[in-house]
Protein backbone atom coordinates (compact mmCIF):
# COMPACT_ATOMS: atom_id res chain seq x y z
CA UNK A 1 0.00 0.00 0.00
CA UNK A 2 2.63 2.70 1.05
CA UNK A 3 4.90 1.57 -1.96
CA UNK A 4 1.61 1.73 -4.35
CA UNK A 5 0.75 5.58 -2.76
CA UNK A 6 4.58 6.04 -3.00
CA UNK A 7 4.57 5.34 -6.83
CA UNK A 8 1.44 7.40 -7.29
CA UNK A 9 2.86 10.16 -6.03
CA UNK A 10 6.14 9.71 -7.41
CA UNK A 11 4.36 9.73 -10.56
CA UNK A 12 2.26 13.28 -10.46
CA UNK A 13 4.81 14.95 -8.95
CA UNK A 14 6.81 13.69 -12.43
CA UNK A 15 3.54 14.54 -14.31
CA UNK A 16 3.84 17.90 -13.17
CA UNK A 17 7.23 18.79 -13.82
CA UNK A 18 6.53 17.94 -16.98
CA UNK A 19 3.33 19.70 -17.70
CA UNK A 20 5.58 23.13 -16.41
CA UNK A 21 8.38 22.14 -19.24
CA UNK A 22 5.47 21.78 -21.97
CA UNK A 23 3.58 25.09 -21.17
CA UNK A 24 6.91 27.04 -20.63
CA UNK A 25 7.78 25.32 -24.51
CA UNK A 26 4.46 26.17 -26.21
CA UNK A 27 4.62 30.24 -24.32
CA UNK A 28 8.35 30.13 -25.90
CA UNK A 29 8.08 28.95 -29.23
CA UNK A 30 3.99 28.37 -30.13
CA UNK A 31 4.16 31.20 -32.37
CA UNK A 32 7.23 31.10 -34.05
CA UNK A 33 6.35 27.67 -34.90
CA UNK A 34 3.05 28.51 -36.23
CA UNK A 35 4.68 31.32 -38.53
CA UNK A 36 7.04 28.75 -39.82
CA UNK A 37 4.55 26.17 -40.23
CA UNK A 38 2.54 28.72 -42.17
CA UNK A 39 5.58 29.41 -45.02
CA UNK A 40 6.20 25.77 -45.50
CA UNK A 41 2.94 24.59 -46.25
CA UNK A 42 0.91 27.98 -47.24
CA UNK A 43 -2.03 27.29 -45.47
CA UNK A 44 -3.06 28.55 -42.12
CA UNK A 45 -5.41 25.58 -41.36
CA UNK A 46 -2.96 23.02 -42.04
CA UNK A 47 -0.47 25.27 -40.17
CA UNK A 48 -2.59 25.26 -37.23
CA UNK A 49 -3.01 21.37 -37.81
CA UNK A 50 0.91 20.99 -37.90
CA UNK A 51 1.57 22.94 -34.89
CA UNK A 52 -0.58 20.92 -32.42
CA UNK A 53 0.59 17.90 -33.93
CA UNK A 54 3.70 18.87 -33.06
CA UNK A 55 3.61 19.64 -29.41
CA UNK A 56 1.59 16.55 -29.07
CA UNK A 57 4.05 14.69 -30.31
CA UNK A 58 7.22 16.81 -28.18
CA UNK A 59 4.67 16.44 -25.52
CA UNK A 60 5.06 12.32 -25.33
CA UNK A 61 8.62 12.71 -26.15
CA UNK A 62 9.58 15.71 -24.00
CA UNK A 63 12.28 12.99 -21.70
CA UNK A 64 14.33 13.25 -24.93
CA UNK A 65 14.67 16.72 -24.71
CA UNK A 66 17.78 17.12 -22.44
CA UNK A 67 19.20 20.49 -23.79
CA UNK A 68 16.94 23.40 -23.37
CA UNK A 69 19.22 25.31 -25.87
CA UNK A 70 18.16 22.77 -28.52
CA UNK A 71 14.78 23.32 -28.17
CA UNK A 72 13.99 25.21 -30.94
CA UNK A 73 15.72 22.81 -33.78
CA UNK A 74 14.23 20.19 -32.28
CA UNK A 75 10.41 21.28 -32.53
CA UNK A 76 11.42 22.15 -36.20
CA UNK A 77 12.49 18.69 -37.04
CA UNK A 78 9.18 17.64 -35.75
CA UNK A 79 7.06 19.82 -37.40
CA UNK A 80 9.04 19.00 -40.46
CA UNK A 81 8.75 14.98 -39.85
CA UNK A 82 4.80 15.79 -39.76
CA UNK A 83 4.59 17.72 -42.99
CA UNK A 84 6.47 15.34 -44.55
CA UNK A 85 3.75 12.77 -43.16
CA UNK A 86 1.01 14.57 -44.45
CA UNK A 87 2.02 14.26 -47.66
CA UNK A 88 3.01 10.27 -47.31
CA UNK A 89 -0.72 9.72 -45.65
CA UNK A 90 -2.54 12.04 -48.70
CA UNK A 91 -1.67 14.47 -51.45
CA UNK A 92 -3.72 17.29 -50.72
CA UNK A 93 -5.25 20.13 -53.36
CA UNK A 94 -4.13 22.62 -51.80
CA UNK A 95 -3.03 25.01 -54.62
CA UNK A 96 -5.18 27.65 -53.78
CA UNK A 97 -3.45 29.36 -52.06
CA UNK A 98 -4.76 32.61 -49.42
CA UNK A 99 -3.85 35.56 -49.89
CA UNK A 100 -6.23 37.84 -48.15
CA UNK A 101 -6.42 38.74 -44.85
CA UNK A 102 -3.03 36.94 -44.38
CA UNK A 103 -1.30 39.19 -42.03
CA UNK A 104 -1.23 40.94 -39.38
CA UNK A 105 0.26 44.54 -40.42
CA UNK A 106 -2.98 47.26 -39.33
CA UNK A 107 0.37 48.93 -37.22
CA UNK A 108 1.72 49.82 -40.65
CA UNK A 109 1.18 52.79 -43.19
CA UNK A 110 -0.43 51.96 -46.42
CA UNK A 111 2.00 52.42 -47.98
CA UNK A 112 3.73 49.81 -46.02
CA UNK A 113 0.71 47.40 -45.82
CA UNK A 114 1.09 47.23 -50.15
CA UNK A 115 5.33 46.73 -49.72
CA UNK A 116 4.27 43.94 -47.07
CA UNK A 117 1.18 42.04 -48.94
CA UNK A 118 3.62 42.24 -52.61
CA UNK A 119 6.99 40.67 -50.32
CA UNK A 120 4.39 37.84 -48.74
CA UNK A 121 3.22 36.96 -52.13
CA UNK A 122 6.64 37.15 -53.58
CA UNK A 123 7.94 34.51 -50.76
CA UNK A 124 5.51 32.27 -51.86
CA UNK A 125 6.45 32.06 -55.35
CA UNK A 126 10.15 30.92 -54.26
CA UNK A 127 10.46 27.02 -54.31
CA UNK A 128 10.16 25.88 -50.80
CA UNK A 129 13.80 24.82 -50.70
CA UNK A 130 14.93 28.60 -50.66
CA UNK A 131 11.92 29.96 -49.00
CA UNK A 132 12.31 27.37 -45.83
CA UNK A 133 16.01 28.56 -44.96
CA UNK A 134 15.10 32.45 -45.56
CA UNK A 135 12.39 31.97 -42.91
CA UNK A 136 14.48 30.24 -40.56
CA UNK A 137 17.70 32.69 -40.55
CA UNK A 138 15.05 35.77 -41.05
CA UNK A 139 12.29 35.01 -38.41
CA UNK A 140 13.48 32.93 -36.09
CA UNK A 141 16.84 33.90 -36.22
CA UNK A 142 18.80 30.62 -36.70
CA UNK A 143 22.55 30.46 -37.75
CA UNK A 144 23.63 28.99 -40.81
CA UNK A 145 25.28 26.16 -39.00
CA UNK A 146 21.46 24.90 -37.09
CA UNK A 147 19.65 25.84 -40.19
CA UNK A 148 21.87 22.87 -41.97
CA UNK A 149 21.11 20.84 -38.83
CA UNK A 150 17.44 20.82 -39.28
CA UNK A 151 17.07 20.78 -42.55
CA UNK A 152 19.65 18.02 -42.55
CA UNK A 153 22.31 20.07 -45.18
CA UNK A 154 25.72 20.77 -45.40
CA UNK A 155 26.20 24.12 -44.55
CA UNK A 156 27.79 25.22 -48.02
CA UNK A 157 24.44 23.77 -49.63
CA UNK A 158 22.50 25.83 -46.71
CA UNK A 159 24.26 28.97 -48.03
CA UNK A 160 23.71 28.82 -51.57
CA UNK A 161 20.05 28.55 -50.91
CA UNK A 162 20.26 31.29 -48.61
CA UNK A 163 22.10 33.72 -51.94
CA UNK A 164 19.71 32.46 -54.40
CA UNK A 165 16.93 33.24 -51.97
CA UNK A 166 17.18 36.77 -51.95
CA UNK A 167 18.84 37.03 -55.38
CA UNK A 168 14.97 35.33 -56.86
CA UNK A 169 13.88 37.72 -54.15
CA UNK A 170 15.36 40.73 -55.35
CA UNK A 171 14.55 40.18 -58.86
CA UNK A 172 11.02 40.01 -58.25
CA UNK A 173 10.80 42.80 -56.91
CA UNK A 174 12.66 44.23 -59.20
CA UNK A 175 10.46 42.94 -62.03
CA UNK A 176 7.31 44.14 -60.15
CA UNK A 177 8.65 47.77 -59.38
CA UNK A 178 8.99 47.60 -63.21
CA UNK A 179 5.49 46.66 -64.08
CA UNK A 180 4.25 49.11 -61.58
CA UNK A 181 6.13 52.16 -62.90
CA UNK A 182 5.04 51.05 -66.58
CA UNK A 183 1.34 50.71 -65.36
CA UNK A 184 1.82 53.90 -63.64
CA UNK B 1 38.15 38.74 -51.78
CA UNK B 2 36.63 38.94 -55.29
CA UNK B 3 33.33 40.13 -56.34
CA UNK B 4 31.49 37.12 -56.81
CA UNK B 5 32.60 35.94 -53.23
CA UNK B 6 31.37 39.10 -51.71
CA UNK B 7 28.22 38.47 -53.28
CA UNK B 8 27.59 34.90 -52.37
CA UNK B 9 28.57 35.53 -48.87
CA UNK B 10 26.75 38.76 -48.26
CA UNK B 11 23.71 37.46 -50.32
CA UNK B 12 23.83 34.65 -47.62
CA UNK B 13 23.75 36.72 -44.94
CA UNK B 14 23.68 40.12 -45.15
CA UNK B 15 24.74 40.71 -40.95
CA UNK B 16 28.26 39.75 -42.42
CA UNK B 17 30.13 38.65 -38.68
CA UNK B 18 33.28 38.18 -41.05
CA UNK B 19 35.94 40.31 -40.31
CA UNK B 20 37.17 39.96 -43.74
CA UNK B 21 33.85 40.83 -44.65
CA UNK B 22 33.35 43.80 -42.64
CA UNK B 23 36.95 44.91 -44.13
CA UNK B 24 35.64 44.58 -48.10
CA UNK B 25 32.91 46.45 -47.09
CA UNK B 26 34.37 49.31 -45.20
CA UNK B 27 36.91 49.46 -48.57
CA UNK B 28 34.07 49.27 -50.73
CA UNK B 29 31.47 52.40 -51.12
CA UNK B 30 29.18 49.91 -53.75
CA UNK B 31 29.66 46.59 -51.73
CA UNK B 32 28.34 48.82 -48.43
CA UNK B 33 25.79 50.04 -50.66
CA UNK B 34 24.80 46.50 -51.56
CA UNK B 35 24.84 45.44 -47.95
CA UNK B 36 22.24 48.28 -46.92
CA UNK B 37 19.97 47.27 -49.14
CA UNK B 38 19.92 43.61 -48.21
CA UNK B 39 19.88 44.72 -44.48
CA UNK B 40 16.80 46.65 -45.45
CA UNK B 41 15.27 43.93 -47.32
CA UNK B 42 15.39 41.57 -44.43
CA UNK B 43 14.50 44.16 -42.44
CA UNK B 44 11.11 44.27 -44.18
CA UNK B 45 11.06 40.68 -45.09
CA UNK B 46 11.11 39.83 -40.84
CA UNK B 47 8.04 42.22 -41.03
CA UNK B 48 6.24 40.76 -44.18
CA UNK B 49 6.70 36.94 -41.81
CA UNK B 50 5.87 38.10 -38.81
CA UNK B 51 1.95 36.85 -39.58
CA UNK B 52 -0.78 36.83 -37.16
CA UNK B 53 -1.08 33.67 -35.02
CA UNK B 54 -4.51 32.59 -34.36
CA UNK B 55 -5.62 33.98 -30.86
CA UNK B 56 -6.56 30.80 -29.49
CA UNK B 57 -3.83 28.72 -30.41
CA UNK B 58 -1.75 28.72 -27.34
CA UNK B 59 -4.96 28.08 -25.26
CA UNK B 60 -5.31 24.95 -27.40
CA UNK B 61 -1.86 23.94 -27.03
CA UNK B 62 -1.95 23.93 -23.69
CA UNK B 63 -5.52 22.41 -23.49
CA UNK B 64 -4.51 19.54 -25.25
CA UNK B 65 -1.92 18.51 -23.15
CA UNK B 66 -3.84 18.91 -19.89
CA UNK B 67 -6.13 16.01 -22.01
CA UNK B 68 -3.37 14.09 -22.74
CA UNK B 69 -1.66 13.96 -19.54
CA UNK B 70 -5.29 13.40 -17.71
CA UNK B 71 -5.61 10.40 -20.66
CA UNK B 72 -1.89 8.81 -19.61
CA UNK B 73 -3.09 9.43 -15.69
CA UNK B 74 -6.26 7.48 -16.29
CA UNK B 75 -4.12 4.66 -17.91
CA UNK B 76 -1.54 4.55 -15.10
CA UNK B 77 -4.33 4.09 -12.90
CA UNK B 78 -6.12 1.34 -14.63
CA UNK B 79 -2.75 -0.47 -14.92
CA UNK B 80 -2.40 -0.37 -10.92
CA UNK B 81 -5.58 -2.01 -10.05
CA UNK B 82 -4.62 -4.32 -13.09
CA UNK B 83 -1.99 -5.30 -10.75
CA UNK B 84 -3.88 -5.23 -7.78
CA UNK B 85 -5.72 -7.53 -9.47
CA UNK B 86 -3.30 -9.85 -10.71
CA UNK B 87 -1.71 -10.05 -7.03
CA UNK B 88 -4.95 -10.90 -5.72
CA UNK B 89 -5.68 -13.38 -7.77
CA UNK B 90 -1.95 -14.65 -7.35
CA UNK B 91 -2.77 -15.15 -3.28
CA UNK B 92 -6.11 -16.68 -4.34
CA UNK B 93 -4.22 -19.45 -5.88
CA UNK B 94 -1.26 -19.83 -3.48
CA UNK B 95 -4.00 -20.36 -0.69
CA UNK B 96 -5.90 -23.11 -3.20
CA UNK B 97 -2.30 -24.74 -3.66
CA UNK B 98 -1.94 -24.98 -0.03
CA UNK B 99 -5.16 -25.92 1.18
CA UNK B 100 -7.44 -27.87 -1.97
CA UNK B 101 -10.77 -27.67 -2.34
CA UNK B 102 -12.22 -27.39 1.79
CA UNK B 103 -11.36 -24.30 2.88
CA UNK B 104 -10.39 -25.29 7.02
CA UNK B 105 -13.12 -28.04 6.72
CA UNK B 106 -12.15 -31.88 7.81
CA UNK B 107 -13.51 -34.76 6.66
CA UNK B 108 -15.39 -35.07 9.80
CA UNK B 109 -17.24 -32.17 10.10
CA UNK B 110 -18.24 -31.91 6.57
CA UNK B 111 -19.66 -35.84 6.93
CA UNK B 112 -21.44 -34.09 9.90
CA UNK B 113 -23.09 -31.27 7.98
CA UNK B 114 -23.83 -33.85 5.62
CA UNK B 115 -25.71 -36.05 8.13
CA UNK B 116 -27.78 -33.00 9.22
CA UNK B 117 -28.50 -31.88 5.65
CA UNK B 118 -29.89 -35.04 4.84
CA UNK B 119 -30.95 -36.15 8.04
CA UNK B 120 -34.95 -36.09 7.80
CA UNK B 121 -35.04 -37.71 4.45
CA UNK B 122 -32.79 -40.74 6.19
CA UNK B 123 -34.58 -41.26 8.76
CA UNK B 124 -37.58 -42.00 6.51
CA UNK B 125 -36.01 -44.29 4.43
CA UNK B 126 -36.56 -47.33 6.59
CA UNK B 127 -36.57 -50.53 4.42
CA UNK B 128 -34.50 -53.34 3.81
CA UNK B 129 -32.08 -53.36 1.04
CA UNK B 130 -30.93 -56.56 -0.53
CA UNK B 131 -27.30 -57.60 -0.09
CA UNK B 132 -26.86 -57.63 -3.49
CA UNK B 133 -28.03 -54.70 -4.56
CA UNK B 134 -25.93 -52.93 -2.11
CA UNK B 135 -22.81 -55.00 -3.07
CA UNK B 136 -23.45 -53.77 -7.31
CA UNK B 137 -22.99 -50.31 -5.96
CA UNK B 138 -20.01 -51.27 -3.62
CA UNK B 139 -19.10 -52.60 -6.67
CA UNK B 140 -17.59 -49.50 -8.07
CA UNK B 141 -15.45 -49.43 -4.84
CA UNK B 142 -13.60 -52.60 -5.82
CA UNK B 143 -15.83 -53.35 -2.33
CA UNK B 144 -17.73 -56.00 -0.88
CA UNK B 145 -19.89 -56.38 2.03
CA UNK B 146 -20.29 -60.10 3.86
CA UNK B 147 -22.80 -61.36 5.59
CA UNK B 148 -24.44 -58.61 7.77
CA UNK B 149 -26.13 -59.41 10.57
CA UNK B 150 -27.91 -56.72 10.76
CA UNK B 151 -29.55 -54.33 7.89
CA UNK B 152 -28.82 -52.05 5.18
CA UNK B 153 -31.62 -49.31 5.29
CA UNK B 154 -30.50 -46.70 3.00
CA UNK B 155 -27.63 -47.35 -0.16
CA UNK B 156 -27.02 -44.56 -2.63
CA UNK B 157 -24.27 -42.64 -4.24
CA UNK B 158 -23.82 -38.94 -2.97
CA UNK B 159 -21.20 -36.49 -3.78
CA UNK B 160 -18.66 -34.96 -0.74
CA UNK B 161 -17.72 -32.38 -2.67
CA UNK B 162 -16.57 -33.40 -5.89
CA UNK B 163 -15.79 -36.96 -4.76
CA UNK B 164 -18.28 -39.52 -5.37
CA UNK B 165 -19.23 -42.05 -2.47
CA UNK B 166 -21.67 -44.15 -1.44
CA UNK B 167 -23.99 -43.20 1.44
CA UNK B 168 -25.08 -46.13 3.25
CA UNK B 169 -27.09 -46.45 6.87
CA UNK B 170 -26.87 -49.85 8.78
CA UNK B 171 -29.16 -51.07 11.59
CA UNK B 172 -27.45 -53.64 13.32
CA UNK B 173 -27.33 -54.95 17.06
CA UNK B 174 -24.99 -52.72 18.34
CA UNK B 175 -27.28 -49.42 16.72
CA UNK B 176 -27.67 -47.56 13.70
CA UNK B 177 -24.79 -45.74 12.03
CA UNK B 178 -23.97 -43.55 9.12
CA UNK B 179 -21.17 -44.84 6.34
CA UNK B 180 -19.79 -43.01 4.13
CA UNK B 181 -17.37 -44.81 1.66
CA UNK B 182 -14.35 -42.97 -0.02
CA UNK B 183 -12.10 -44.18 -2.43
CA UNK B 184 -8.48 -43.70 -1.21
CA UNK B 185 -7.88 -40.42 -2.79
CA UNK B 186 -10.28 -38.60 -1.58
CA UNK B 187 -8.32 -35.39 -0.74
CA UNK B 188 -9.67 -34.86 2.68
CA UNK B 189 -8.25 -35.12 5.67
CA UNK B 190 -8.49 -38.05 7.90
CA UNK B 191 -9.69 -36.77 11.41
CA UNK B 192 -9.60 -39.74 13.03
CA UNK B 193 -12.70 -38.88 16.03
CA UNK B 194 -14.80 -36.13 15.77
CA UNK B 195 -17.99 -35.24 17.66
CA UNK B 196 -20.67 -32.36 18.01
CA UNK B 197 -23.44 -32.41 20.38
CA UNK B 198 -25.91 -34.43 18.77
CA UNK B 199 -23.94 -37.03 17.05
CA UNK B 200 -20.18 -38.70 16.95
CA UNK B 201 -17.89 -40.48 14.38
CA UNK B 202 -14.77 -41.36 12.85
CA UNK B 203 -12.91 -42.39 10.22
CA UNK B 204 -11.95 -45.63 9.04
CA UNK B 205 -8.71 -46.03 7.04
CA UNK B 206 -9.20 -49.62 5.28
CA UNK B 207 -7.09 -51.04 2.70
CA UNK B 208 -8.75 -50.00 -0.65
CA UNK B 209 -11.19 -47.26 0.79
CA UNK B 210 -12.29 -45.34 3.65
CA UNK B 211 -15.13 -45.29 5.68
CA UNK B 212 -16.60 -42.28 7.96
CA UNK B 213 -18.95 -43.97 10.48
CA UNK B 214 -21.69 -41.40 11.82
CA UNK B 215 -23.91 -42.71 14.88
CA UNK B 216 -25.58 -40.52 17.73
CA UNK B 217 -23.58 -39.66 20.62
CA UNK B 218 -25.67 -42.13 22.98
CA UNK B 219 -24.44 -45.25 20.79
CA UNK B 220 -21.17 -46.69 21.25
CA UNK B 221 -18.65 -46.96 18.52
CA UNK B 222 -16.46 -49.42 18.89
CA UNK B 223 -18.21 -52.03 18.66
CA UNK B 224 -20.22 -50.89 15.45
CA UNK B 225 -16.45 -49.82 13.90
CA UNK B 226 -15.21 -53.49 14.74
CA UNK B 227 -17.95 -55.11 13.12
CA UNK B 228 -17.69 -53.23 10.09
CA UNK B 229 -14.30 -53.17 9.24
CA UNK B 230 -14.56 -57.50 9.53
CA UNK B 231 -17.33 -57.34 6.78
CA UNK B 232 -16.00 -54.62 4.80
CA UNK B 233 -13.48 -55.63 2.38
CA UNK B 234 -12.19 -53.64 -0.59
CA UNK B 235 -10.16 -54.77 -3.62
CA UNK B 236 -6.53 -52.79 -3.38
CA UNK B 237 -6.59 -50.43 -6.29
CA UNK B 238 -4.71 -51.79 -9.35
CA UNK B 239 -1.74 -48.96 -9.76
CA UNK B 240 -1.66 -48.45 -13.71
Amino acid sequence: MVITLGALFLGMSLMSSKDLRYQALVNAFYADLYRYAYWLCQHKAIADDLVQETFLRAWKHLDSLLDVGAAKGWLITILRRENARRFERKQFDYQDIEQDELHDLSSASPEQQAELSQLQRLMLQLDVEYREPLVLQVLLGMTGEEIASCLELNLNTVNTRLYRARHQLRELINTKDLEGHQHG
Amino acid sequence: MDELEFRRRIFSDPIATDPALQQSVKNDSAKAQLQQELLQLDETLHQALNIAVPDDLQARLLLQQQVASYRQQRRRKQWLYGVAASVALVLGLVQLRFEPLHFGQDLGSYALAHVYHEASALLSHNTQMPLTEVNQLMASFAGRLQDFDGKVRYARFCHFRGVRSLHLILDSNEGTVTVFVLPKDHGWQNTGAFADDNFHGQSLSLAGADLVLVAARQQQLEPLAGKIQQQFSFAMKQQS
